[in-house]
């Protein structure tokens, strides 16, 4: 299974900026976590992925088979975004039944124990729920599909804490009992850390960086110590710098690549990054790693063979 | 188990780690059933992946066996072999750090070896 995506770009009204530029995208089956500022092109992302948007150009192939105007990939592929109000009165198990015949089946049994967990009667009334516990069903519903490619557009925006966690407990146990593709947009990113496999960091519309989760400490790291010292080994050293702070005579800066101790001088303390802080590095607004790819002659887009 | 962001060890070797000590201080016995990766990975809501390659390194190591269609084992002998890894570890690694971080400091080898010594006999 893998789901390809090629030079895809998607221009909302003429003239404007793209809010996709010209994205490629390799998805093996692994959960992969989407991180990127508002309006960075998350959506849009799943959105064309799931064919719910038209792509401007590129495509998105789901084992070399064109997901555009393609009934059978489209029922192998489920976005969860923005639940839906509906106008009638519907039954949970009645939602649940119409996802099951269009998407060929539905694992009822994880239905009823995630239900029983999130502390929601299966027989209740749809439009009954709160915000929160309508999005809870559209996610139970997500995970009981049979689909490969699982995308998940701000999965835990309504919910509470100890539901969130819940819910990572069962993205997890869903995706060891069906490995496939799932990827999650999410702006906490600190509680999905060690949940998602790979990262994918969107920023203005382009894919910045896709690596291996775990090895986030080896991309970037935080030197601080006296201004002049940190300065001197960053340029002795020939490191990429992403951000700088100063306090006094105390720099923080934030530079590229692993750090090794043994190679620091004395006086500088390294430290790698979270994935949290590292999103917030490659997204961010000034000198980020993102930046311009024209004064940037070592962007941090290298996602090849570390898999 | 309890697993820190902020010290720099890789996670799924905070995973291996864990089930290292848990083997040494005889909470897993040889031939117990150690936990298995989906129980580990829902339980703590860490990536399969992750929670499996920390489980290979215990197997790497020969402290644990994969038995098919049963699960992982603890081998024989496994707590003594984890304990002089341990040992090893401790003994070329941390002294290491340790007195590197004395010498920073200024503590001399003598100053050093007094407060060794009287930890020893506290």
């Amino acid at each position: 299974m893998s789901l390809t995506v090629t030079n895809l770009v998607k221009t909302y009204g003429n003239g404007a900026k793209p809010a996709l530029d010209h994205v490629n995208l390799v998805l093996q089956p692994a959960i992969y976590g989407l991180f990127g500022r508002n309006g960075a092109g998350k959506s849009t992302l799943l959105g064309l992925i799931a064919n719910r948007l038209l792509p401007s150009d590129g495509m998105v192939m789901l084992d070399g088979a064109n997901v555009r105007d393609n009934e059978t990939a489209q029922g192998r592929i489920y976005l969860a975004n923005e639940t839906r109000p509906f106008l009638w009165p519907v039954r949970l198990s009645t939602l649940f039944r119409r996802e099951e015949r269009y998407y060929g089946g539905f694992d009822w049994g994880f239905c009823s124990r995630m239900l029983a967990e999130f502390g929601i009667a299966p027989g209740m009334m749809y439009g009954n729920l709160s915000l929160g516990q309508r999005q809870i069903v559209q996610l139970v519903a997500a995970l009981c599909v049979p689909v490969d490619v699982l995308l998940l557009d701000e999965p835990v925006l309504g919910l509470d804490a100890a539901n969130r966690q819940l819910f990572y407990r069962f993205l997890i146990e869903s995706y060891v009992e069906r490995p496939r593709t799932i990827v999650v947009s999410t702006h906490i990113i600190d509680e999905i850390t060690h949940v998602v496999e790979r990262a994918i960091i969107l920023d203005r519309g382009r894919v910045v960086d896709e690596f291996a989760a775990e090895t986030v400490g080896s991309r970037a790291a935080v030197l601080v110590g006296d201004e002049n010292t940190v300065d001197d080994f960053i340029a002795d050293a020939g490191l990429g710098v992403v951000a700088k702070e100063r306090m006094g005579r105390l720099a923080s800066v934030t530079v590229r690549g692993e750090i090794d101790a043994n190679d620091l001088p004395e006086g500088i303390v390294a430290s790698g990054l979270s994935l949290q802080d590292y999103v917030i590095a490659a997204t961010g607004q000034s000198g980020n790693v993102a930046g311009d790819v024209a004064d940037d002659p070592t962007p941090m887009t290298t996602n090849a063979g570390e898999r | 188990m309890h697993f820190d962001d902020s010290n720099g060890v890789p996670l799924f070797r905070q995973v291996a780690d864990q089930l290292n000590e848990a083997i040494i201080a005889g909470t897993y016995r040889e031939g117990d059933q150690v936990p298995s990766t989906t129980e580990i990975s829902s339980a703590y809501r860490i990536n399969p992946a992750t929670v499996l390659k920390g489980m290979n390194l215990l197997v790497e190591q020969g402290l644990l066996e994969k038995r098919r269609g049963l699960g992982m084992f603890v081998t024989p002998g496994a707590a003594e072999r984890a304990k002089a890894a341990k040992r090893e570890e401790f003994l070329t690694e941390q002294v290491a750090r340790f007195v590197a971080e004395a010498k920073r400091l200024g503590i001399t080898a003598d100053e050093l070896a007094d407060i060794v010594k009287k930890g020893y006999r506290s």
